[in-house]
C-alpha cells in the first residue's frame, strides 16, 4: 500500500472537510441556527461514546451525514501518520475505520473528485480587493501564509525606478512574525507583530534589465513572546531576498524572502534550534 | 591621456560586468535556497485530496452521496500552518 492508495481511498469514499477548530468552537461550523434561532449541532458524539471519543482534542472525526460522531482518529494515534511506509498498521487500522464509517452510511459507491484549490491566490496573483499572499515555507515542511492588502502592498515596490533608489518597509517585515516559529502546534505560540523587538527590512533597486527593476531585500527581525506563566519564547532571523518590478507596467513581478535564524521555544523546548523560512508570490501568467 | 581614457573605460566595462555578475550570483543564491526550502512533492500530496473547508458543506453533500464525513480538525489553520 502507498500514501497514493491512501488519498485515493479517502477522496473516493469519504467527503473530507478541514476546519480550523478554534473557529468550530466558537460556531462558526460546529453549529448553525435555524429559522426560529434554535441551534443546531452539526457535530455530535453519540451518547454512548466512550470517553476518548469525547475527549478528542485534535485529530479526525469520521461522521455520518447526520453529524454523529462515527470514530475518531487522534494524535494519540501515532502522530496521524498517514504515509504506509511510516507505519503500515496505523494506516490500515485508520483505513479500517473509514472502511466501517462507509459501510454504517451505506456503503455508496466510491466517486471520482478533483482536488480543490482551497487558497488559488497563496503565493501567486492579486486578489480582486487589491490584496496579495505570499506563500511560506518554514524548514522545507510547515505551511503557512502572510496576506498585504491593497494599501500594504505597495511598501514592497519602488517609488522611483531607478538603479540605486532605496526605501525601507518596516511595517511589512512585522508582519512577517509568524514565520520565525517552526512549531505548528498553537501550544507553541509563534509571535505574533506586537512580539517584534527589532526589526529593519531595507529594499534597493540593484539594476534595472529589460524594463524589469530588479530589486534586494536585506534585513533583520526578532520578537520575545511572553506567555502568561511568564515563560518566553524568542527568535531572531535575517531576512535576504529579491524582487521584481515592471517598470512600464508600474506593478510588482515577484517577491522572494529568506529567513534564516534561530527559535527558542518555551519550557522545556527552550533550547535555541536553527530554523529557516521562505515567502514568496510571483504575478499570476496573463 | 588617451591610454588613460582607455584604461578608464575598460575598468567601467569590468566593474559593470562584475557588479552584474554579482547581482546574478546574489539573485542565483536566493533562488537555491528558495528550492531548497520548498517542501517536496511527496510532502504536499495531501493536498490531491479534495478538502472542503466548510462542514454544514460538507454535511450537505455527505447527505446527498451517502457517504461519511472525513474531518480533519487542528488548532489552527489544517490547510497550512498546523
Amino acid at each position: 500500500m502507498s500514501l497514493d492508495e491512501v488519498i485515493e481511498r479517502i477522496a473516493a469514499t469519504t467527503v473530507p472537510v478541514a476546519v480550523n477548530l478554534h473557529l468550530m468552537r466558537r460556531g462558526k461550523y460546529a453549529w448553525q441556527t435555524d429559522e426560529d434561532g434554535k441551534r443546531i449541532e452539526l457535530m455530535h458524539v453519540p451518547p454512548d461514546a466512550d470517553q476518548k471519543m469525547r475527549d478528542q482534542y485534535q485529530g479526525i472525526w469520521l461522521l455520518a451525514p447526520d453529524g454523529r460522531v462515527l470514530a475518531i482518529y487522534g494524535s494519540g494515534d501515532a502522530g496521524l501518520h498517514w504515509d504506509p511506509k511510516i507505519n503500515e498498521p496505523l494506516v490500515k487500522d485508520f483505513l479500517a475505520r473509514v472502511d466501517g464509517a462507509v459501510k454504517e452510511v451505506g456503503q455508496a459507491a466510491p466517486r471520482k473528485v478533483e482536488p480543490v484549490n482551497t487558497m488559488p491566490y497563496r503565493g501567486v496573483g492579486v486578489q480582486p480587493d487589491g490584496s496579495v499572499t505570499l506563500a511560506a515555507y518554514i524548514n522545507s515542511r510547515l505551511l503557512d501564509s502572510f496576506t498585504f492588502d491593497k494599501s500594504e502592498w505597495p511598501a514592497f515596490a519602488p517609488a522611483r525606478a531607478e538603479a540605486g533608489a532605496e526605501w525601507t518597509l518596516p511595517a511589512a517585515a512585522r508582519k512577517f512574525a509568524r514565520i520565525m516559529s517552526p512549531i505548528g502546534d498553537l501550544g507553541h505560540l509563534p509571535p505574533g507583530p506586537d512580539d517584534v523587538t527589532d526589526v529593519a527590512l531595507t529594499a534597493k533597486v540593484v539594476a534595472i534589465r529589460e524594463g524589469i527593476a530588479e530589486i534586494e531585500y536585506t534585513g533583520r527581525i526578532a520578537a520575545t513572546r511572553r506567555r502568561e506563566d511568564t515563560a518566553v519564547s524568542e527568535a531572531a532571523m535575517t531576512v535576504k531576498g529579491g524582487g521584481t518590478y515592471g517598470v512600464a507596467a508600474g506593478r510588482m513581478e515577484s517577491v522572494t524572502l529568506i529567513f534564516e535564524g534561530t527559535f527558542t521555544g518555551y519550557p522545556p523546548y527552550n533550547k535555541p534550534v536553527e530554523t529557516a523560512a521562505l515567502a514568496e508570490w510571483r504575478r499570476a501568467d496573463e | 591621456m588617451q591610454i588613460t581614457r582607455m584604461l578608464t573605460a575598460v575598468l567601467c566595462v569590468m566593474a559593470v560586468v562584475t557588479a552584474a555578475r554579482a547581482d546574478e550570483s546574489a539573485a542565483g543564491r536566493i533562488a537555491a535556497r528558495a528550492e531548497a526550502l520548498r517542501p517536496s512533492a511527496d510532502l504536499l500530496k495531501w493536498q490531491r485530496i479534495p478538502w472542503m473547508t466548510d462542514l454544514a458543506e460538507a454535511l450537505k453533500v455527505a447527505k446527498e452521496e451517502g457517504r461519511p464525513v472525513l474531518l480533519w480538525g487542528s488548532d489552527d489553520e489544517p490547510l497550512e500552518r498546523c
